[in-house]
């Protein structure tokens, strides 16, 4: 057993509070042999939860039953061996953004993975870990940005020009790929003159074309709407209504 | 067979007969069953104190708060205890 190794089998069982969590997702954003002995412990959670459940549907519930303390037990839903295999996360890696990677795996590790749609609240919730830091230090020429645009254009089927991405009011930090249940997400992440990020996700799921929406989740506000089997994002720190103003100025160009 | 410690919060696991009741209907299930069981062998082998923080956080679904509570123990040891017993597991190739 390695040092570590209680740290992150406590964050595979979310049990971390949020300064551990947020400086052991660092670590490991930045160290592939930590990244690795999760991975080793996360795949234990499977076995020893069906080894559990094997054992409960098959012995006699009578006789567990009368051996419990009953005022003590607790049943909880099966969220605990959620753990997202961090292939699916080096593959999403295409261009740097070790960071977001490990939000997201964080995000998808929590159980935020259950349904076709839930792709919005993983991103919400790793969209919550930035900061006005996260990307305003971020200075790219525009020959690099036009280069990451056109990596994670051709990794969606979009063309992302930066004509097409550019957005009043914000400027254009960064793009990188990542992946949700398997299908490639672009990532454009902007920051307005706070520095404050907004981001505009786009992942090819072949969704059915679908018309704008919005919502809100605490001080986050998103619109989504589908097309040309892609599902697009937009999330930040922002009003409702100026998300759905930046929706709709993308969905005509995106 | 389960049975309640002196303290009835601390639970053990006999796990020869846990093994005994993984009996297998047909094929499809045996795989799993010998997976549990040797599962549950490595966790059998484990000290007790080990054994009953994950009986308790992994079958019963504890936080670990309420573990460490349960058990008399800070929340540190349910953290190494758990640590240890997955350890153990992820030397199963």
């Amino acid at each position: 057993m390695s040092d570590d190794d209680a740290e992150l089998v406590a964050l595979i069982d979310n049990e971390l509070d949020e300064g551990r969590r947020t400086a052991l997702l660092a670590r490991l954003a930045a160290n592939e042999g930590l990244r690795e002995r999760y991975e080793e412990l996360r795949r234990t959670g499977a076995p020893l939860g069906d080894a559990f459940n094997s054992l409960l549907q098959q012995a006699p519930l009578a006789g567990l039953r009368a051996a419990l303390p009953p005022a003590e037990r607790i049943r909880r839903p099966p969220t605990r061996f959620a753990g997202i295999a961090l292939r699916e996360l080096a593959a999403g890696l295409v261009i740097g953004a070790l960071a977001a990677g490990a939000a997201l795996w964080a995000a998808s590790s929590f159980g935020l993975f259950d349904g076709q749609e839930d792709w919005r609240a993983a991103i919400a919730e790793y969209a919550e870990l930035y900061t006005n830091e996260t990307f305003s230090p971020l200075k790219p020429d525009a020959a690099q940005q036009a280069v990451e645009l056109k990596a994670v254009g051709a990794a969606v089927g979009a063309n992302l020009a930066p004509e097409n991405v550019a957005l009043p009011g914000l400027r254009f930090t960064s793009a990188f790929m990542l992946a949700y249940d398997g299908s490639p997400m672009a990532v454009m992440a902007y920051v307005d003159a706070s520095g404050a990020p907004v981001l505009l996700c786009i992942l090819a799921n072949g969704a059915p074309d679908a018309l704008t929406e919005s919502g809100s989740r605490g001080d986050l506000s998103f619109a989504w709407w589908s097309r040309n089997g892609r599902s697009h994002l937009v999330i930040g720190h922002i009003s409702q209504e100026v998300a759905v103003a930046l929706a709709r100025t993308l969905e005509k160009r995106v | 067979m389960w049975s309640r410690s002196r303290s009835g919060a601390s639970l053990s696991l006999g796990f020869v007969d846990a093994e005994d009741a993984l009996i297998s209907d047909g094929a499809g299930e045996m795989e799993t069953n010998i997976t549990a069981s040797t599962v549950l062998r490595v966790i059998g082998g484990l000290p007790a104190t080990q054994r009953e923080t994950i009986l308790l956080v992994y079958a019963e679904r504890y936080r670990y708060a309420e573990a460490a509570g349960a058990l008399g123990a800070p929340i540190g040891t349910i953290m190494s205890r758990l640590a240890a017993g997955r350890a153990a597991l992820a030397k199963l190739k």
